[in-house]
């Protein structure tokens, strides 16, 4: 049976062939939730800083047995929410977000090991467990409205300059370039064939 | 042999500094003023010192490596005294360390010399050999090293190397050694042949052929031949490359020091550059070369792990990161890929600039 996650204002849709949980799922979701049980307890202060952890949205197994952590950033303008349009919050954040997605992403690598160590959820650590020893793979779906002031060959720019600082920061984890893929989930574009069975649809 | 490793103590920018060397392609990035042009000139003095010391053990003859040293370090930095090459900090007198090594299966070479910023400059050869193997010393270059400068020099190139060595010139000795190559004959016949995959992109982009008559280079188009001074100054830079590799400059147990290939150059040839250098590399050739450019370095880098995925040597290439510390002191860092690079001024000027774009345009949008 197909899983469907909303994140947002998209909703992804695994194959039964894919195994995905989300990650950072609020306590007013039904259980799971295991960063909320699990590594989201180790807070505190430190030096007079607070210290705590981070979450991607949805970690999954595809049917090639890889873990997949996936973040979605959805800053599309006709989404806006709260007053505060998501595009201005996404230009001034740029250059943060391949940071904040690479802390994301070493903080739940960190909370997938607490579940397999405390066999807790068991049925989580029951499908990540074949991962084990394969190569993670990154995905960041960043939803973008096309802005009339840029040109295609702009953005192509633009988002080609992204991926490569997110790279940039996941170089401690995989130097491979296809173990870190950045998408539209709201562009008509297809998504590579390691990625079969997942899809992308805007909600509402 | 190739180059293997440079280590640099209190020498210009460097306070203590370690290169180790890939076989093919090395490319640094950093913003000006982080020593990358130094690197590679320090690099030209020690390929040519070792390569003009022909007899080491026997300095009858020859000229003493000191003086080698000392004439290309001079006219290579064009300090007012070469003592000034010596990184000053603090009281007291100062000296550089600097350490070239050279390997192949056979074993190792390794030039050392010291500098003292009074001039005092001392400097010798070791050799290592395998243990099966007698310690013979072996010269660890015989090609000449080809620096390609920021600049091109076929505007320029005609009696330039007579009036270097006649009068003294605002030019660094990179300028007269690069024209005196290109003065070289085209080579004839199969050698020349050998090269024709390598030429045909380069020409392709050029538009045409390149010669040399009347001392002067000319660039053969469909409708006849134009001086090279007439030509865009980023299409002479192609040419350079052009001519090189037809009088076999660029050959086999040769180094290239490129300094900024795509300055002048549209990045529309980036692909063309990154593909010349990997072709180079791949025919034998050591390439180091520097460069601030977005698309060059994205080029390389896309061939590079192409190539990593496909099974090639992970260590065949290198992207080095230099930047300068709180202390003035510069830190240098190793990856084998541009966008493993954590020190890299080119992806963080171009992430401020969509920084900048960004903010002011949603409220357009």
């Amino acid at each position: 049976m197909a899983t469907n996650l909303d994140e947002q204002h998209v909703r992804l849709t695994f194959s039964n062939a894919w195994s995905a949980v989300k990650w950072d799922a609020p306590a007013s979701d039904p259980p799971p939730h295991p960063y909320r049980d699990g590594i989201e307890h180790l807070k505190g202060e430190l030096d007079g800083a607070s210290e705590s952890t981070k979450a991607v949205d949805v970690v999954a197994v595809s049917p090639a047995g890889c873990l997949y952590l996936i973040e979605l950033k959805d800053f599309r303008t006709d989404y806006a929410a709260g007053g505060v349009p998501r595009a201005l919050a996404f230009g001034t954040r740029w250059k943060d977000l391949p940071l904040e997605v690479a802390l994301k992403v070493r903080d739940t690598l960190a909370g997938v090991c607490g579940v397999l160590q405390r066999d807790s959820p068991a049925t989580i650590a029951e499908w990540i467990k074949p991962a084990l020893g394969k190569p993670v793979r990154v995905v960041a779906l960043i939803a973008q409205t096309k802005r009339a002031s840029e040109t295609a060959a702009k953005r192509t720019i633009r988002n080609d300059e992204l991926l490569k600082n997110l790279r940039r920061k996941l170089a401690w984890l995989t130097e491979n370039r296809r173990h870190v893929l950045m998408l539209d989930p709201g562009a008509s574009q297809s998504f590579p064939t390691d990625l079969d069975g997942l899809s992308a649809a805007s909600l509402p | 042999m190739a180059l293997a490793r440079l280590t640099v103590q209190r020498f210009t920018a460097f306070e203590n500094a370690q290169f180790d060397f890939a076989g093919g392609v090395n490319a640094f990035v950093g913003v000006n003023g982080t020593g990358k042009s130094h690197v590679l000139k320090l690099l030209y003095v020690l390929h040519e010192t070792a390569r003009q010391h022909r007899n080491p053990r026997d300095a009858g003859g020859a000229e003493a490596v000191e003086v080698i040293l000392e004439r290309l370090l001079a006219e290579t930095f064009r300090p007012d005294a070469i003592g000034r090459l010596v990184r000053r900090t603090g009281k007291g007198q100062k000296t550089a360390h600097v350490e070239a090594s050279w390997r192949d299966e056979g074993g190792e070479s390794t030039l050392r010399f010291s500098l003292t910023h009074r001039g005092g400059l001392k400097a010798r050869w070791s050799n290592q050999s395998p243990a099966e193997q007698p310690a013979a010393f072996r010269m660890p270059v015989d090609q000449p090293a080809v620096f390609l400068p920021t600049r091109e020099v076929l505007s320029f190139f005609r009696g330039f190397v007579a009036l270097y060595d006649t009068y003294k010139v605002d030019f660094d000795r990179t300028y007269r050694d690069i024209c005196q190559l290109l003065a070289l004959p085209p080579l004839r016949g199969a050698r020349l042949a050998d090269r024709r995959a390598l030429l045909e992109p380069l020409e392709a982009a050029l538009g045409g052929t390149v010669s040399i008559a009347n001392g002067g280079f000319y660039v053969r188009l469909a409708d006849g031949d134009m001086e090279a001074s007439l030509v865009a100054e980023g299409l002479r830079k192609i040419a350079m490359l052009v001519y090189l590799v037809v009088n076999g400059s660029l050959a086999d147990r040769s180094m290239l020091l490129w300094d900024e290939p795509e300055a002048s150059i549209n990045p529309a040839l980036a692909s063309l550059l990154a593909e010349t250098a990997l072709t180079l590399a791949s025919q034998g050739i050591q390439v180091i070369l520097a460069t601030h450019d977005y698309a060059f370095a994205s080029e390389l880098s896309l061939r590079v792990e192409r190539a990593s995925e496909g099974g090639a040597d992970d260590d065949a290439h290198a992207f080095f990161g230099l930047q300068r510390a709180g202390d003035g002191r510069r830190e240098v860092e190793r990856a084998r890929f541009f966008t493993s690079l954590q020190t890299n001024p080119i992806l963080d000027a171009l992430a401020a600039l969509h920084d900048r774009e960004l903010a002011p345009a949603a409220a357009e949008d």
